[in-house]
């Protein structure tokens, strides 16, 4: 088969480099890359650690939507070439890496890292919410992020407003402030009501529809802006 | 500085920038901060003693029998005294979630090989959830830095016999930064991928046991290496190796030959597919090694009798990982095979996490001693966490009053030469990848689940001659982002480990734990550990250490036997 591969280094032009490669049974995106850097072009670079679908760090864009290498099947994809590019909204290392640094860099700028609340802080109890608590329930169906990026790639928001936080960090901003034992919740909150961030958000699920952890940060973008409202409102948590 | 970003590094880190935040650390990993790694991908989850009637005490003996007796009995102590403490951190300083009752009680389930439910978890995918709140938290501490895509290549020596830094490789750019540090931490995670089939994370090289090695600290226990019987068996697939969970087995599994038998009668009739999971990996070896494997070299598990619904609700996840590669596991039976999970072999420490060699510190799975011949499931994420954060404390501590320690220039510019060469070297000779497989073959074929003398002293002249040619291996293309060269680095950093456990497997004549000797099949009434130091071959020294009985004795009546262990 036919694989046509995006192919960059600092001081060249992009271009679409083409590889044939024996499909064989069984293999997945990861695995063709894999051989032809082990056997026709030792120079192709490319991410990749677990290779079982854990560590989110093979996202790429393949025949145009984001997915992780190490799961897609050559055969589900459709007949003819395949076409694989890094993703798209980070800085460009090599090939089909990307610097991952921005995802990052909005995180910390909406503050969305755990802090011990006092109770936790005291240090000597463990909380009590309840697997079945709504609490819990609610956290679970959007904490599962392996960090991949590929909703990131995937939001047009993302592309046209370099302000705007991203998928992936709203819906970390959203686990925290539905965690009761954090302790910043006001500070996030005045975060996400800054211009750029919750209100920027057209609800197009690009990012839901890429999600290989099937996580939906629509969703959890709603639920902010819900919480938004009841607390300019005086009725919302805070 | 912290070598590696596993559980061990991540939480030496923290611990470090807590204990003294007015300290410079530096974390180097060789992938992405908090991705790389077998942290990650722990599924079953984290033994604490959390409630009675389980009891710390309980929890060392599971431990040490679990571990044949040979366990360093006094890093079980810290181990299981630590453990409860450190996932109470984990939750409450870090905010991770594990999975409670109803009424809010942390929720521990039954693991094999223990007394007691212990095992804390968050659904079938605790690391992440560890690893994704670390990480988060070494981020908002200013005292750490990160170095992403880096990747430490040798220890460095300050003169004087001690670690005073390491050579680091900038993976992305290809350029070298000689990183002076007072005091310097192993933590990157061992990793048996010199085998042909792994569960593990493919990033890992056993970097750690070699750089240890070549600085001279001594390593110990290189023979045990302990094999799941279920990874997923994904021919042309890097998937091949992948786990499916041990449950499956628990529920009701069948596991059958390519002929359709059910293999297991014959090798534990009473348990059949419950037995042990040494017994079980080893079974499933020798179908395969005796030519009565499935098409692709393995057997069949077949839980479709249990019916489809229930497979479905019990085993999500590994249904969805079955079914992208085109398998129904809950409806026909799926190829799987033994898989090289971990090794519990490493540098010798102590409980302060120091080795024998001044500045240099070891945790997690590159340390050796605290699982003996064999894991507990439950126990490594466990061990790295707990003797990560210690061995942050203890070199926040040790760094105080000492003077940053100079490097001798000499030897950074014959190590920087010695890793340049293989670049735009003319290709010929037997290629990288062909010596790798080669290296992966013969320990799976003689240093995998059965050895014997014949076959680990054929693998030691193997082992040796890929060793001589692996160096001369061309490596096309420059020194930014090139994985060819990378993989030329983590090849002799394998063979380096791979040549330690044949080694010490030749020396044990018994079987004990996850180590079977087909010609020495029954376990000795010796307990000892198998002791190497030596910066190259020709200097080696190789000696049996006894095993310390510090705190429990082997009672009588209980043989040490393999027992039960989860993922
Ligand atoms: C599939 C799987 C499932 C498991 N399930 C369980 C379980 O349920 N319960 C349990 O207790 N244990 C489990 N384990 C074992 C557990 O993962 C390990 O015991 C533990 O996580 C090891 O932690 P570590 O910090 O030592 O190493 P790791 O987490 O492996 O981290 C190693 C780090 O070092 C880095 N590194 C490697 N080489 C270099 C270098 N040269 N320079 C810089 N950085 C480097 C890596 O990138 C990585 O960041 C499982 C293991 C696997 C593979
Ligand atoms: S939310 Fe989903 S798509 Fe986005 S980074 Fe996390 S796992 Fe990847």
């Amino acid at each position: 088969m036919v694989l046509r591969v995006f192919r960059w280094s600092p001081g060249s032009r992009e271009r679409l480099q083409k590889y044939w490669v024996k499909a064989r049974h069984g293999m997945t995106v990861l695995d063709a890359l894999v051989e032809l850097q082990r056997n026709s072009d030792a120079t192709l670079a490319f991410r990749y650690a677990c290779r079982v679908g854990m560590c989110g760090s093979c996202a790429m864009v393949v025949n145009g939507r984001e997915r992780w290498a190490c799961r897609t099947l050559l055969s589900n994809l459709a007949r003819g070439p395949v076409t694989v590019r890094p993703l798209y909204q980070f800085p460009l290392i090599r090939d089909l890496v990307v610097d991952m640094a921005p995802m990052k860099n909005k995180m910390l700028e909406m503050k969305a890292v755990f802090v011990p609340g006092r109770r936790a802080m005291a240090g000597d109890e463990f909380a009590q919410i309840g697997s079945r608590s709504r609490e819990r329930r609610a956290i679970d169906a959007a904490i599962e992020c392996i960090g991949c990026g590929m909703c990131v790639s995937a939001c047009t928001m993302v592309g046209h407003d370099p302000r705007f936080p991203g998928p992936a960090a709203l819906t970390r901003v959203f686990t925290l402030q539905r965690d009761s034992r954090d302790g910043a919740h006001a500070g996030r909150s005045l975060a996400v009501l800054a211009e750029d961030v919750l209100t920027r958000c057209h609800g197009q699920a690009n990012c839901t529809a890429v999600c290989p952890m099937e996580i939906s940060p629509t969703d959890s973008i709603l639920a902010l802006r819900r919480r938004a409202v009841l607390r300019l409102l005086g009725i919302g948590p805070r | 500085m912290i070598l590696g970003a596993g559980g061990a590094g991540l939480c030496a880190a923290l611990h470090a920038a807590d204990r003294s935040p007015h300290l410079s650390v530096t974390v180097v990993v060789k992938g992405l901060l908090g991705r790389a790694g077998c942290t990650r991908m722990v599924q079953g989850g984290y033994n604490a003693v959390l409630a009675s009637p389980d009891s710390l005490d309980a929890h060392l003996l599971d431990t040490v029998a679990g571990g044949g007796w040979i366990n360093d009995q006094e890093l079980v102590w810290s181990l299981v005294t630590h453990a409860p403490g450190r996932l109470l951190e984990l939750e409450a300083r870090y905010g991770c979630f594990f999975d409670r009752h109803p009424d809010g009680r942390i929720h521990q389930k039954p693991f094999a090989g223990q007394t007691h439910d212990r095992t804390v978890h968050k659904g079938d995918l605790t690391g992440i959830e560890i690893m994704n709140r670390l990480t988060e938290q070494v981020w908002i501490r200013p005292s750490l830095r990160a170095l992403e895509e880096h990747r430490a290549v040798e220890l460095l020596s300050d003169g004087a016999g001690r670690v005073g830094g390491a050579l680091v490789l900038d993976i992305r750019r290809g350029t070298f930064t000689a990183v002076r540090s007072r005091a310097t931490l192993l933590a990157m995670g061992g990793g048996p991928t010199m085998y042909r089939v792994i569960a593990c994370s493919a990033d890992k090289a056993a970097d750690g046991i070699a750089l240890a090695l070549r600085a001279g600290a001594p390593v110990k226990d290189m023979e045990m290496v302990q094999f799941h019987p279920t990874g997923l068996v994904v021919p042309n697939s890097l998937m091949t190796g992948a786990l499916l969970e041990e449950g499956l087995r628990g529920a009701g599994g069948r596991l059958l030959n390519g002929k359709g038998e059910r293999f297991m009668s014959r090798y534990d009739p009473e348990r059949m597919e419950r037995s042990t999971r040494d017994l079980v990996a080893r079974a499933c070896f020798t179908e395969v090694q005796e030519g009565l494997g499935s098409p692709h070299g393995g057997v069949w598990i077949d839980v479709s009798h249990l019916g489809a619904k229930l497979v479905e609700t019990n085993f999500r996840g590994m249904v969805k990982r079955c079914r992208d590669f085109g398998r129904d596991l809950a409806r026909e039976p799926v190829e799987v095979g033994p898989t090289a999970h971990f090794m519990m072999g490493g540098v010798v420490i102590d409980p302060s996490c120091r080795t024998a060699v001044e500045g240099l510190f070891a945790a997690g799975e590159d340390a050796g001693g605290v699982h003996g011949a064999n894991r507990l499931g439950g126990n490594g994420v466990a061990d790295s966490t707990v003797f990560g954060g210690i061995a942050g404390d203890v070199m926040a501590e040790w760094v105080m009053g000492r003077a940053l320690p100079r490097l001798s220039t000499h030897a950074v510019e014959a190590a920087e030469a010695r890793i340049l060469e293989p670049l735009g070297r003319a290709e010929g000779g037997e290629g990288l990848y062909a010596l790798q497989q080669r290296l992966r073959d013969v320990m799976w074929e003689q240093v995998g689940l059965v050895r014997q003398a014949s076959g680990l002293m054929a693998a030691l002249r193997e082992i040796e001659d890929i060793g001589q040619r692996a160096p001369r291996a061309a490596v096309p293309g420059g020194t930014a982002y090139n994985l060819a060269w990378q993989d030329w680095l983590n090849l002799q950093n394998q063979v380096a480990a791979a040549w330690l456990i044949a080694r010490s497997a030749l020396e044990r004549q018994e079987s004990r734990g996850s180590h079977f000797r087909r010609d020495h099949a029954n376990t000795g009434a010796e307990l000892y550990s198998i002791h190497v130091v030596g910066g190259d071959s020709a200097g080696l020294r190789i000696w049996k250490e006894p095993t310390r009985l510090t705190r429990l004795a082997p009672e009588a009546a209980r043989q040490p036997t393999c027992v039960e262990v989860g993922d």
